[in-house]
């Protein structure tokens, strides 16, 4: 019997005024699975991520989290739920790292409540895992692109989802910073977490997941293991210019 | 130690010390001052320091923690560490709304006061539905937008009511509140206000870790289980009457919402769970500062508003010019 999916996405239709983001998308996503929401720029993709989310209301169709509804969430329980690391945090105040990884715990406190001495140990063992516990005292936004994105997902972690979404998590890093967030997303998953990323480049799709959802123009092109959806044929129709794939020691190379 | 509670404390002992200190600063029966001894002797001093100074000193402690703290949650709210109650119209909508009770109805205490509230929180109230309407930018944007517009509206209604007064009788009014001032508090002033402005300020405290959520990126805000819409609103509706509270006795204060919030992240760091006690305590340190200033320099009172604007304004410049120390690693 197959296990029931962690995320369950049917019939899904969003559009902004005038214009139709997605047009009927579904998609099923096995629980502790690695997932690489890939296509060209404008796909749908961040609006994707935000209707998972709850960001955003989608004009129909259902997604069901762990076999419930979305709508059957409170807030507090979709933060312990769904985790997001957005593309860029433009953060206006110099909180210390430390103080921004703490405000992962947001969902298990009443909004009154001031996070306890358990939080903080939580938030500190989060900095450790993910290594960015030398940042602890450094303020957030006099951090480096790689830096930063060491903080996110310090926070992420110490938020404890069991679905993380992440939006182009590997754009604005250079390939040593690329290779360690992909590392670490395999840390996240031994922890228990599926993880959704989106990305734009497919090489990103190959060397980072276990799953791919090919996705152009708001519709689903395919889905499935990285060995069946990422071919010539079905790169070539996502990003319309032609595109080879290459086996290296049994690793998978794009070339276009 | 996870975290110092060091910086609390050394405000509060220096509210404290200012408190005590400024019972006995004033102009009877001689600047600077009186002395204990004195206190203790003559009869005129003791109602002196009970019914004029305590209720005096205490307001001006509850304008500026309230318009420090107001000014925090606008910042972290709006994401913008340059603003102040002044925008989204508070500030000027309760200074249309005294004028608007002097004028009327010959500036009777409950008029003006209850009228720059109403306003102040029309100012909010047109601010916000002016920004909901408003098709450009983002959020933040257009609520600074709405809030330019708003403020323009209300001080051009100030204006034509200034042109419209008595110039012997009600105009020396409007331009005495608009400069701001605690000359005529007494205690039923006090206990006029203290409601609105303490359930302003105790709802912004509590809310003191919660606000730090608000002040990341939406999507963020929102996947950390937060509903950024109502708690927002909440926020801004506590911070608005905290402010309306306290400068319809007031008037127009300027400058405590801007600069002491600053100053409080320099001492505390940027976690509002920190900074904001910490404004709360920095703001009531300033507006008395500024208060004892203004009754004691001069035979006749100084406009408050008028020193906190000097003293915040040279504030400000110091902060500006100043490089941010770097903090320890």
């Amino acid at each position: 019997m197959k296990p029931m999916p962690l995320l369950a996405i049917s019939d899904l239709y969003f559009s902004h005024p005038g214009h139709d983001v997605l047009r009927g998308v579904n998609i099923e996503i096995s629980p502790g699975t690695i997932t690489a929401l890939l296509g060209p720029n404008g796909a749908g993709k961040t609006t994707l991520l935000h209707v998972v989310l709850g960001l955003l209301q989608p004009q129909a169709g259902q997604i069901r989290i762990a076999g419930r509804p979305l709508a059957d969430y409170s807030r507090a329980e979709m933060g312990q739920l769904v985790g997001l690391v957005p593309q860029t945090e433009h953060i206006p105040f110099a909180f210390t790292v430390r103080d921004y990884v703490l405000l992962g715990r947001a969902p298990y406190l009443h909004p009154l409540e001031v996070p306890r001495d358990s939080d903080r140990f939580a938030a500190q063992a989060a900095m450790v895992a993910v290594g960015a516990e030398h940042l602890a005292g450094r303020p957030i936004n006099a951090l480096s692109g790689g830096e930063q994105q060491l903080a996110m997902l310090a926070r992420v972690l110490v938020q404890r989802p069991q679905l993380l979404l992440l939006d182009e998590p590997m754009a604005h890093l250079d390939l040593g910073n690329r290779s360690h967030t992909l590392a670490l997303l395999r840390t996240l998953q031994s922890e228990g977490i599926t993880v959704i990323f989106s990305t734009h480049d497919p090489q990103a799709a190959a060397n980072a997941a276990d799953g791919v959802v090919l996705i152009r123009s708001g519709l689903v092109l395919a889905t499935g293991p990285v060995t069946e959806v990422l071919t010539a044929e079905g790169l070539t129709a996502t990003y319309g210019v032609p595109v080879k794939v290459v086996e290296v020691q049994g690793r998978k190379i794009v070339v276009t | 130690m996870l975290h110092s509670r060091r910086p609390f404390l050394i405000l509060l002992l220096l509210l404290l010390l200012l408190l005590s200190l400024s019972l006995f600063v004033g102009r009877y029966p001689a600047p600077p001052g009186l002395l204990p001894g004195t206190l203790l002797r003559d009869e005129l001093a003791q109602r002196l320091v009970l019914n004029l100074r305590l209720p005096r000193i205490l307001t001006a402690c509850l304008l500026g923690a309230a318009l420090a703290a107001a000014g925090t949650v606008l910042q972290m709210i709006l994401r913008n560490p340059l603003v102040e109650p002044g925008f989204l119209g508070v500030s000027q909508g309760a200074a249309f709304g005294a004028a608007l009770g002097i004028l009327l109805l010959r500036g009777t205490p409950w008029a003006t006061q209850g009228l720059a509230t109403l306003c102040a929180g029309l100012g909010l109230l047109f601010s916000y539905r002016l920004a909901r309407a408003m098709r450009f930018g983002g959020w933040i944007l257009r609520l600074i937008l709405a809030g330019i517009a708003v403020s323009a509206f209300f001080s051009s209604g100030v204006g034509l009511l200034k042109y419209m007064a008595d110039p012997l009788t009600q105009l020396p009014d409007i331009v005495f509140w608009t400069l701001g001032g605690l000359g005529r508090t007494d205690w039923k002033t006090l206990l006029s206000v203290l409601p609105l402005a303490a359930a302003g300020l105790v709802t912004i405290l509590l809310f003191r870790w919660r606000l730090n959520l608000l002040s990341l990126e939406e999507e963020t805000t929102f996947s950390l289980g937060t509903s950024p819409d109502r708690e927002r609103a909440i926020l801004l509706g506590a911070a608005v009457a905290a402010t309306a509270a306290v400068i319809s006795v007031a008037g127009s204060v300027a400058w405590i919402g801007l600069i002491v919030p600053h100053i409080a992240r320099r001492l505390a760091g940027a976690d509002a769970q920190r900074s904001l006690p910490a404004a709360v305590l920095l703001g009531a340190i300033f507006a008395l500062l500024c208060d004892d200033l203004a009754r004691t320099l001069l035979p006749g009172e100084i406009p408050l508003g008028i020193l906190t604007a000097l003293l915040g304004a040279v504030l400000f410049l110091g902060l500006m010019v100043r490089p941010v120390p770097e903090r320890p690693r």
